[in-house]
Order: structure tokens, then C-alpha cells, then sequence
């Protein structure tokens, strides 16, 4: 098998389609059975990273190899597919990933958080609450929450292993003695089950709350750095905060200028070239199905 | 013959679908879960024969508990490659067919303190999955509690309970039955109403 030429996240080349002929899923079984079982350790264990050996895939790191790799080992026949870029479900690298395993899977997909069996994320957790038996799967940069601490692996482990989260507590309170609150808005740490220092990849701290005793089973694969971990369903997910500065998440004075959402995680989009601006959801499923819903009863009323 | 024996009908989906089954069962501790069906060797059940195919191969080593069939140890051989070990310590995994002959939990791997992973994962067939006292277990995967009354005695759950005390360290087990699976990841502590009612010691954690 060979691979595409390196290049970087969201270059225009897209993933080649893999000739006909692969096997189910593009992994081998035996790629499967060592991924399936890092998984099932890294249930068993919430928040710890277990090392894999990532192999080569027909994109490069940035399409998010990691989390591929673990939703190839976890998809079946009868899941329904859906994946997420930034929210959006029609982003490049959404549209690529969603037509890979359509291809090599033959699998049924969605846009419809609630309709979905298995869902792939880069760096957002729908509006929608996820359900009990769905199992939602994270593309990783940077599993690694000690790697800007300790760079050495061989000492972050040590830290972990001694559950030594002080210098963590350290450098987020450096950021409100200069900021006056913490400043991280994105991949902004957790403590899982009471126990390890997790990084949620680089989700909006707006989602941080929605991992905490979520009925769905979230998995986390980062591909370059060979690691995969896990949230079982109904585990303890807690934003690192202090008594003088309880965690809280971003608001905006405004609703959604399409759907009138006020819950909802806005992004602000470029909309002419006169400089104009807007501030919509990035759950581009939640605020298509809101507007529907809304232009729905408005018929109903007229 | 032993190599005329089958192993699963499809080998990728009864394999991704006994894994999900696997994942489920450990995702929800005490819930059971159902594997495909497969005619395993004598010795094994339907749903822990599904499993060994789906999790062990040549990167695999494996404690057998004394006193299966030889005809186990050759499927296992012609289906996954699989190698073994006499030292439970040294089993990625361990096949238990009698549970209140086996070495008690200590004996095997807990992993370490930096790679907890690497601990054994034991494969343990009851004639059922239920029948036994009932236990309340609380963790990861359990939404406030759950009881199961697992047929094991009281002497498991007191070795447990002193395992949990040393968490992240740890066994993490499947349960097995005809074509059923319950998942017991070290995270499941017994709640501490049930220690007591049964009479354990606490071993200095808090609640
Ligand atoms: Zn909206």
C-alpha cells in the first residue's frame, strides 16, 4: 500500500480513493486486532494514553490519520456514519473522510447527529446531546496534555504515573496572574475519572462541559503521535480550575443570525467581500435542522 | 480433525462484530452483551471461542488455566497464532475455565505504574451470568450503580476489592456464557455498602 505525498493540513490535494480490492474498512485484520485492543485498554482505563503502532494511511497526518484509523477498527456493517470538521459537515476534509469509508465500507452516512451509529470529529462535539450507544471518535493532534511542561515523553509518563499535575495547576494559574483568567479557549485540560490529566483535542472549552458523564463512548486517536485513549459512557470529566477561578465557558451577546440559537457554539464567517460579517453556529446540522424546524411551524401558522 | 474445526464463518465482520460486543461489554460494565454465533471446540464457550479469535494472534501470549482439552490449545493455534506461557504473570491474556481453581487475582499482571496497560486481561467462562449473590458495582460505564449476581464467590470480590484500592493498576475481565458477554474493567469498584455487607475490610481509599 502506498501513501500520498506529505503535505499540509487542508492542502487542496484531497486523499487519493484506494483502488478496488482493499480489504473492509482499508485495514488489515491484524492492524485491527492491535488497534481493537489498545481501545479496549484505553476503556478500561479513562484518560490514559496507550501507545499503538499508527500505520501509514492513504492521507497524510493532518487529515487526521488517528482517528480514521480508530473509527476503520471500530466501524462495522450496519453503522451509520457521520463526520464533522470544525462542526460542519461539508468541509473538505468532512466530505473526504465521510466518501473514504462510504468506499472501502460501503457504509450507510448521515449529517443527522441523532441518526448516527459512529461519529468522527475534528475539534467539535455536536449541539445535539449524544446518545447512549453511540460511539463518538476524536482526531488528535496532540494527545499529550504535559508535552508543553515535560517535552520528554519518557518523563511525562513518570508525572502520569505519579498522578504530578501540580506544574499543570502552575502554568494555568501563570496565565490568570498575567490575563487575569485563563486564556486556553481551545484543547483546554480535563481530569477523567478523578484520575488522569487528559487532553480533549482542540475542541472549544464551550464543549468541555458535554464530555462530563456523557452517555456515548468517546474515543481519541492521534496518528502522528501513536497514542489512542478513551472516555467510557457516565465518566467524570472536569475542566482544570481553581476555587478563585471556577472553569466557564464562552458566551456571546447575540443569537445565531440564522437559526436565532442561543446555545449554541457561533463562529463568526466572512459573508461578501465588503468586509460583512455574521455570527452562526458551527453545528451546521443543528442550525439547518433548527431553521427547518422554524420555517416548518411558520407554514403551519400561515 | 482439529484444523477442520471452523473458526468464524465471515473472519472480518463476526470478528468487528464480537469486538463491538467486547467493547460494549467493558464500555458497560454488568450489562450483557451477545456475540455471533460459532461452533468452538469443546472446552469453550460460544462467546469466549468469538473473542480469542477476534483479540489474540502471533503478537499474543496466553495463560490457559490446567485442565481444558488439548483440542482448545490447536484451534487457538490454527486460528490465531497465538503463543503461550505457564506464568499467569506473563499472559497477555488468561483463559480461566474454573474460576475457584485459579490463581488468585494478585498472581497476575497488574501492569505498571506507567504503562498500567500491560496488565493481563482475563477470560473467564461461567456456566452462567447469573446465579450467584448479588454484587453493586459503581464506576466509569455505570450510570449511579448496578448489580449483577455473577456465580463467583466471595473470596473473587474480596481479591477485587484489594485490586481496585491499587487503581490504575489492575486486571480487566470478560465474563463468558453460551454466547454472552459481561465486561468487568478495573475501574468497577464495589459500592461500599456491599463490602460491608459481606464483611470486607476497607482498605484505606475513600468513597
Ligand atoms: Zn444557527
Amino acid at each position: 500500500m502506498t501513501s500520498s505525498s506529505p503535505g499540509s493540513p487542508g492542502s487542496p490535494a484531497p486523499p487519493p480513493i484506494p483502488e478496488p480490492g482493499f480489504n473492509f474498512a482499508y485495514l488489515d485484520e491484524q492492524t485491527k486486532r492491535a488497534i481493537r485492543r489498545a481501545i479496549l485498554k484505553g476503556v478500561a482505563i479513562p484518560g490514559h494514553q496507550i501507545p499503538f503502532s499508527s500505520r501509514e494511511m492513504p492521507m497524510s497526518y493532518g487529515w487526521g490519520t488517528g482517528g480514521i484509523q480508530v473509527t476503520a477498527s471500530v466501524i462495522g456493517q450496519d453503522d451509520t456514519l457521520k463526520v464533522i470538521d470544525q462542526g460542519a459537515d461539508d468541509t473538505t476534509n468532512a466530505v473526504n473522510i465521510r466518501r473514504f469509508f462510504k468506499k472501502v465500507c460501503g457504509v450507510a452516512t448521515t449529517e443527522k447527529t441523532e441518526e448516527a451509529t459512529l461519529i468522527q470529529t475534528r475539534h467539535r462535539i455536536p449541539e445535539k446531546p449524544l446518545k447512549a450507544g453511540q460511539v463518538f471518535v476524536y482526531q488528535v493532534p496532540m494527545p499529550e496534555p504535559l508535552y508543553f511542561i515535560e517535552p520528554s515523553r519518557t518523563e511525562a509518563n513518570k508525572m502520569h504515573a505519579l498522578e504530578e499535575y501540580g506544574p499543570m495547576y502552575v502554568k494555568l494559574y501563570e496565565d490568570i496572574t498575567k490575563f487575569g483568567r485563563i486564556s486556553l479557549a481551545y484543547d483546554y485540560p480535563v481530569m477523567v475519572n478523578g484520575r488522569h490529566l487528559m487532553n480533549p483535542s482542540p475542541i472549544p472549552r464551550f464543549d468541555n462541559p458535554k464530555m462530563d458523564m456523557n452517555p456515548a463512548l468517546q474515543l481519541f486517536g492521534a496518528g502522528r503521535e501513536k497514542r489512542i485513549y478513551a472516555i467510557p459512557p457516565y465518566t467524570q470529566v472536569k475542566s482544570l480550575d481553581f476555587e478563585d477561578h471556577p472553569f466557564s465557558v464562552e458566551n456571546w451577546e447575540h443569537p445565531c443570525e440564522f437559526c436565532g440559537a442561543t446555545d449554541s457554539y457561533l463562529d463568526e464567517v466572512v459573508i461578501d467581500d465588503q468586509g460583512g460579517r455574521m455570527w452562526i453556529c458551527s453545528d451546521t446540522d443543528y442550525c439547518e435542522q433548527r431553521q427547518r424546524e422554524q420555517s416548518g411551524s411558520a407554514q403551519k401558522l400561515g | 480433525m482439529i484444523t477442520q474445526l471452523a473458526g468464524f464463518a465471515d473472519a472480518i465482520h463476526d470478528a468487528q462484530h464480537t469486538f463491538r460486543a467486547l467493547l460494549d461489554a467493558l464500555a458497560r460494565p454488568g450489562i450483557p452483551q451477545t456475540t455471533v454465533s460459532l461452533t468452538p471446540p469443546s472446552g469453550l464457550e460460544s462467546s469466549c471461542a468469538a473473542t480469542c479469535l477476534t483479540l489474540l494472534d502471533l503478537e499474543t501470549s496466553v495463560w490457559l488455566q490446567p485442565g481444558l482439552p488439548a483440542d482448545v490449545r490447536s484451534w487457538l493455534v490454527f486460528h490465531t497464532g497465538c503463543r503461550f506461557t505457564d506464568h499467569p504473570h506473563a499472559a497477555d491474556f488468561a483463559l480461566i475455565w474454573q474460576l475457584n481453581n485459579a490463581p488468585e487475582l494478585s498472581e497476575f499482571s497488574w501492569g505498571t505504574a506507567e504503562y498500567p496497560e500491560s496488565s493481563t486481561s482475563l477470560l473467564i467462562q461461567l456456566p452462567n451470568l447469573t446465579g450467584g449473590e448479588p454484587i453493586t458495582l459503581e464506576g466509569p460505564g455505570i450510570l449511579s450503580e448496578i448489580e449483577v449476581s455473577l456465580p463467583m464467590e466471595s473470596a473473587f470480590w474480596q481479591q477485587w476489592e484489594t485490586m481496585t484500592a491499587n487503581y490504575p493498576l489492575g486486571l480487566d475481565c470478560w465474563c463468558f456464557a453460551q454466547n454472552q458477554i459481561m465486561g468487568l474493567p478495573r475501574t468497577s469498584k464495589l459500592t461500599a455498602s456491599v463490602y460491608e455487607s459481606l464483611g470486607f475490610t476497607k482498605h484505606g481509599y475513600s468513597y
